[in-house]
């Protein structure tokens, strides 16, 4: 019998884009659990945090991103970076409404139910490594407005 | 007049040494600058190396006082050349300096305001080339390294 066929999410896993972010040090891949996957990602001041990406029907519908407490897995507030207005344009950390506020991540589009008929998260042909982009230069680059949430 | 000694190793080994002098009315600023010009090798990176520091604390210090040493400080380079908009630069640093000194010195060097400055990343190769981690060690590289200094595009939100 033939092995089955990985599905997308798998393939986007092992593909050179997201593998070049690991090599780099921007991101670690951790686990995955279902539909959902862990990764690590560091801000320039060298923190961690950990982004689930809930992404049931990957590519077709796009994946839903929260960040959470790398021990209880939980969604909360302590687990999300967070910065200044700029920064805060994109990440909601406010407890009662967590999200992402980006046309990729599905959360974002439920807030802004126009931003689905541009199926941004399609654009690149690998949405995960899309993602992981975007996060990756919300954090490290400085005029974005990620605030450490150590004293350097 | 004092002199500050320089070795400098190249990533193929080469070995060329730098005499830089200085006078004890001068200030750590004014000795990180004429490193970078008359050696060619950023200043501030080889001077924390001479003094064994992590961070240069005030730049506005006077020589007079600092432990100097006394034999040349042998340092292994790397050479950058970073490419910015429509100019190039070519610059030695320490092998084991974080890519984060690329980003400032590069900055400084083609006169990018501090608020532009933190909107830049680098790259490798090219514009869109893959991005790097300003994290990490420079390394050795045998051959002149291109990087450049580019601002990645908006990421769209609520607001934009």
């Amino acid at each position: 019998m033939a092995a089955a066929e990985p599905d997308g999410l798998t393939k986007d896993l092992q593909s050179a884009e997201f593998l070049n972010g690991e090599i780099a040090g921007f991101w670690k891949y951790l686990k995955r659990v279902g539909d959902r996957v862990y990764i690590a990602i560091t801000a320039w001041d060298g923190d961690h945090y950990l982004i689930e990406l809930t992404c049931d029907n990957y590519s077709v519908e796009p994946c839903l991103g929260r960040f959470v407490d790398p021990e209880s897995l939980a969604c909360v507030e302590s687990a999300w970076p967070q910065g200044n207005e700029t920064f805060g344009a994109w990440f909601k950390w406010q407890p009662a409404n967590f999200f992402i506020c980006w046309p990729g991540d599905r959360g974002g589009i439920a807030h802004h139910a126009d931003w689905r008929q541009q199926k941004y998260w399609q654009q690149t042909g690998n949405p995960l490594a899309q993602y992981m982009e975007f996060l990756r230069t919300c954090l490290t680059v400085r005029g974005n407005g990620y605030r450490p949430r150590n004293k350097l | 007049m004092s002199e500050f000694i320089i070795e400098l190793i190249g990533s193929d080994d080469s070995a060329k040494e730098i005499t830089v002098p200085f006078s004890d009315a001068e200030t750590l600023q004014t000795l990180i600058d004429r490193v970078d010009e008359q050696a060619g090798v950023d200043g501030r990176s080889t001077v924390e190396a001479a003094l064994g520091l992590d961070g240069i604390v005030d730049d506005n210090r006077g020589l007079a006082g600092v432990a100097w040493p006394r034999e040349a400080t042998r340092i292994r380079t790397a050479l950058i050349e970073v490419h910015f908009e429509t100019e190039h630069k070519r610059h030695r640093f320490l092998e084991h300096s974080k890519w984060a000194r690329v980003h400032q010195w590069s900055c400084k060097a083609f006169s990018v305001a501090s608020d532009a400055c933190v909107h830049l990343e680098l790259r490798e190769g090219s514009p869109k080339g893959p991005p790097i981690n300003e994290r990490q060690e420079i390394g050795r590289h045998p051959e002149c390294k291109i990087v450049w200094l580019v601002k990645p595009g908006p990421e769209p939100n609520g607001r934009r």
